[in-house]
């Protein structure tokens, strides 16, 4: 089993714990997060057809700002936040015409994001799963793409619009800390990269990511 | 039990996206070539003749490319073997001996290959063929085979001079290229081909007979190459044309000469000579035309349910002399009605004398033509069902004439329309408008046109005041119609009802055309206006002519009605056939 694997299925152990829920908290708050993403295998496309580009799983942190709203809101409870979040991932194997090719370089996604999440909480109970959706931009950046180590782009990034897809659970440590198990899905339109001989490619960025994080409130 | 779950979830999503999906176009310009292998049909040629090389790019191993045309051929002995140009790959013979013959990729990769020119000499020159006799229009690769002295063949298809004893009916390559020696038959008749090279010859009887049948395309007048197929409502007649390629280039029309089948006859019966066949219940049927083997075939789709039941009246009685209107709507197995009465196969029994005829139907109009007093058996037969009234012809005088409108108030460019009613001695009454002679005092103000469904058109031509005059069985109204024309700028035109409209397969909707002049007047133009549908697979009129603004979905799509009155754009509605 992969590195990356094995470390998300770590972060996963923690549901297996559970104690008496705190109450919740309402303000500002602020928070980190790590845990794995791993990159869709992208379709590719220049001036001489489509290929595709496959990337290993990678790390991804990010911090966030937020605001928690009061709880027991008769309209419904939630956050908002603003995400940072670092993505990396390498590329493992690319496909054209001519068949599967090994592979290498680094794809990196540096995104922010206006989150908002709606929360359900319970009196009687420990966890609260939440659910909601972020828009924003992102910076996704090449660095040493290359087939068989013949150089494909060597340094080029693309500022483009993203969204993210978010689902998880919240659980109360204290009536001001949070551990947060989550998913992400995020995406962006497509990234415009130059290749080493001047010409452009674009290339789908879609990302599954789980993290782990903890929220302080204030 | 939910916690293992949801860490379940997450190994299978983070699983997801790891195959690949799609097929890849691009050609891999990155991975670096490695070597080259070169290949030829001989290592051994003979003086005077030339091998044709092939360039094999291996890139790291991974995959193989034929590279041919993108590496520099050169000799390291042009004494022996040279090439035309250093991008041919065609070797020639110059004198005995050995050469080493090298191709090179842009950035030095290269690859060898070691090439022996005999000095042996052409004893026999062979022309082959795949085939003897050829179609007007076809073509085919003829091929030198050389046996030499030292009892060699070898390929000098390319190395031969080729010549035709009649060009006329067949001609042969004779200029550098890999099409060289290749014949094409031109006319009926026979012809000598020869290659020569040096003092050997060889040759080949072509016989060219008449063009044969490559293809048949099986086609409707909506069909188009991006839609090849057609979809019509049940009950519908259908014409297709068989138009067959020839290998000569004609596409004559074979339609009366090919075998029509239907593959599913319940659907449609095969069409007859003319390509013509009725569509009887919904379903699918694949349409072949089919002659000396080759065949074409086009795919029908019937829509609209299927027919459950139509009626004709009881009993129909028309005065001997006039004319009356029959109309049937036919109710179908999806829910909808529509009127089928250009659908059906009308008949009169005969009778002597004929108590009547039929005129048209033209559309969906049909006309009872009362010739004689008495009855008859007026018919109407679809694929399936069967129905008929009873006509009765009479003959009473004719008492008077009256038309129900006053009078008519028209907008230039637009009409209306006027109807003619006789009353005769039997107290009866009919509606004699087909039979009426209309005409208008002043012809430049307002014209008499078509009857139709609802009337006879009088149309509004120039501001000005005319008078309808109506004739009938020796009668003058004298009260005559007067009709007001008066000229109004036209501004706009709106369709009602407007938007997206969803219409079901079959089903029989009316639009209405609405124009608006200056001054804010508005005016009913939906028999004026030209409507028309943007793709008959998905929507159709029912009648432009006599039932204006009438539309019937077909089949699944989204098409556009529009409606144009004079120079205006075209007022346009989206229809939706789920």
């Amino acid at each position: 089993m992969k590195k990356i694997s094995r470390m998300i299925l770590a972060l996963c152990l923690p549901l297996l714990l559970g104690s008496q829920a705190l109450a919740a908290h309402a303000g500002p708050y602020a928070g980190v997060f790590l845990g794995g993403n791993a990159l869709m295998t992208a379709t590719c496309d220049d001036s001489q057809g489509e290929f595709d580009l496959r990337f290993n799983p990678g790390l991804l942190g990010s911090a966030v700002v937020g605001w928690d709203f009061e709880p027991g809101n008769p309209y419904g409870e939630g956050r908002i936040e603003l995400e940072y979040s670092h993505r990396t991932n390498r590329l493992d194997q690319a496909r054209f015409a001519d068949g599967v090719a090994p592979a290498s370089g680094n794809l990196t996604a540096d995104s922010v994001l206006i989150n908002f999440y709606g929360v359900s909480h319970e009196v009687n109970r420990s966890w609260s799963p939440y659910a909601g959706a972020g828009l924003g931009a992102a910076r996704i950046g090449t660095s040493n793409l290359a087939v068989t180590g013949g150089p494909l782009s060597s340094s080029s990034a693309a500022v483009v619009f993203a969204f993210q897809l978010g689902v998880g659970i919240d659980y109360a440590l204290t009536n001001r800390l949070n551990l947060d198990l989550g998913y992400r899905f995020f995406s962006s339109t497509r990234p415009r990269f130059s290749e080493v001989n001047g010409s452009a490619f674009k290339m789908d960025y879609l990302n599954h990511s789980v993290v782990l994080g903890l929220r302080v409130g204030f | 039990m939910r916690n293992l779950i949801w860490s379940g979830f997450v190994m299978a999503v983070l699983l997801s996206g790891c195959g690949w999906s799609g097929t890849a176009s691009r050609p891999n310009t990155f991975t670096p070539l490695t070597s080259i292998t070169i290949t030829a049909a001989y290592s051994t040629i003979a003086q005077g003749t030339s091998v044709k090389l092939t360039a094999t790019g291996n890139y790291s191993g991974l995959f193989s490319r034929d590279i041919s045309d993108q590496v520099t051929w050169t000799s390291k002995a042009t004494n022996v073997a040279s090439f035309a140009s250093p991008t041919n790959p065609r070797v020639s013979g110059v004198a005995p001996g050995g050469a080493v013959l090298t191709a090179t990729f842009p950035g030095g990769v290269s690859g060898s290959f070691n090439l022996t020119v005999s000095s042996a000499t052409l004893s026999f020159l062979n022309v082959s063929t795949a085939a003897t006799s050829l179609a007007v229009g076809q073509s085919e690769q003829l091929y030198a085979k050389g046996t030499f002295s030292d009892s060699t063949v070898q390929d000098i298809t390319f190395d031969s001079g080729w010549t035709t004893s009649n060009d006329t009916v067949a001609s042969v390559v004779n200029t550098a290229g890999d099409s060289k020696g290749q014949v094409t038959a031109n006319a009926i008749g026979t012809a000598t081909i020869t290659a020569t090279l040096g003092a050997i010859s060889g040759s080949t009887a072509l016989t060219v007979t008449a063009p044969v049948l490559e293809s048949i395309a099986v086609t409707t007048p909506i069909t188009t190459a991006t839609k090849p197929n057609l979809s019509v409502l049940s009950l519908s007649t259908v014409t297709f044309t068989a138009t067959g390629t020839y290998s000569d280039g004609t596409t004559p029309d074979i339609t009366s000469q090919v075998t029509w089948t239907s593959s599913n006859p319940n659907v449609a019966p095969p069409p007859d000579s003319t390509g013509v066949t009725q569509a009887a219940i919904q379903g699918t049927t694949n349409i072949t035309a089919s002659l000396n083997g080759i065949t074409g075939t086009t795919i029908l789709i019937v829509t609209g349910g299927n027919l459950v039941s139509f009626s004709l009246p009881t009993s129909l009685s028309v005065v001997n002399g006039t004319s009356a209107p029959i109309t049937v709507t036919g109710t179908f197995s999806n829910g909808t009605s529509r009127d089928i009465t250009g659908m059906l196969n009308w008949s009169v029994a005969s009778t002597t004398p004929n108590r009547a005829t039929l005129t048209g139907p033209k559309g969906n109009r049909l006309l009872v033509n009362a010739a004689a007093a008495g009855t008859t058996t007026i018919t109407a037969k679809s694929p399936s069902q069967t129905a008929s009234t009873t006509l009765s012809v009479t003959s009473p005088a004719i008492s008077s004439i009256s038309v129900p409108q006053a009078s008519l108030n028209l907008t230039a460019g637009t009409s209306g329309r006027l109807t003619a009613t006789a009353y005769f001695s039997d107290g009866t009454s009919q509606d004699v408008t087909a039979n009426a002679t209309w005409t208008s005092n002043a012809s430049t103000v307002a014209t008499v046109g078509a009857v139709g469904p609802t009337g006879v058109q009088i149309s509004g031509l120039a501001a000005g005041s005319t008078t309808i005059n109506v004739t009938f069985g020796g009668l003058t109204l004298r009260i005559p119609i007067p009709v007001t024309v008066t000229a109004r700028t036209l501004q706009s035109i709106a369709v009602s009802p407007s938007g997206t409209q969803s219409l079901t397969s079959g089903q029989q909707t009316i639009f209405t055309a609405t124009a608006t002049y200056a001054g804010g007047f508005t005016q009913d133009v939906t028999a004026d206006t030209t409507w028309a549908t943007g793709d008959a697979n998905i929507a159709i009129l029912a009648d432009s002519q006599h039932q204006p603004g009438q539309v019937i979905g077909v089949g699944s799509g989204t098409t556009s009605l529009t409606a144009t009155l004079g120079n205006l754009p075209q007022a346009t509605v989206t229809i939706n056939v789920p």
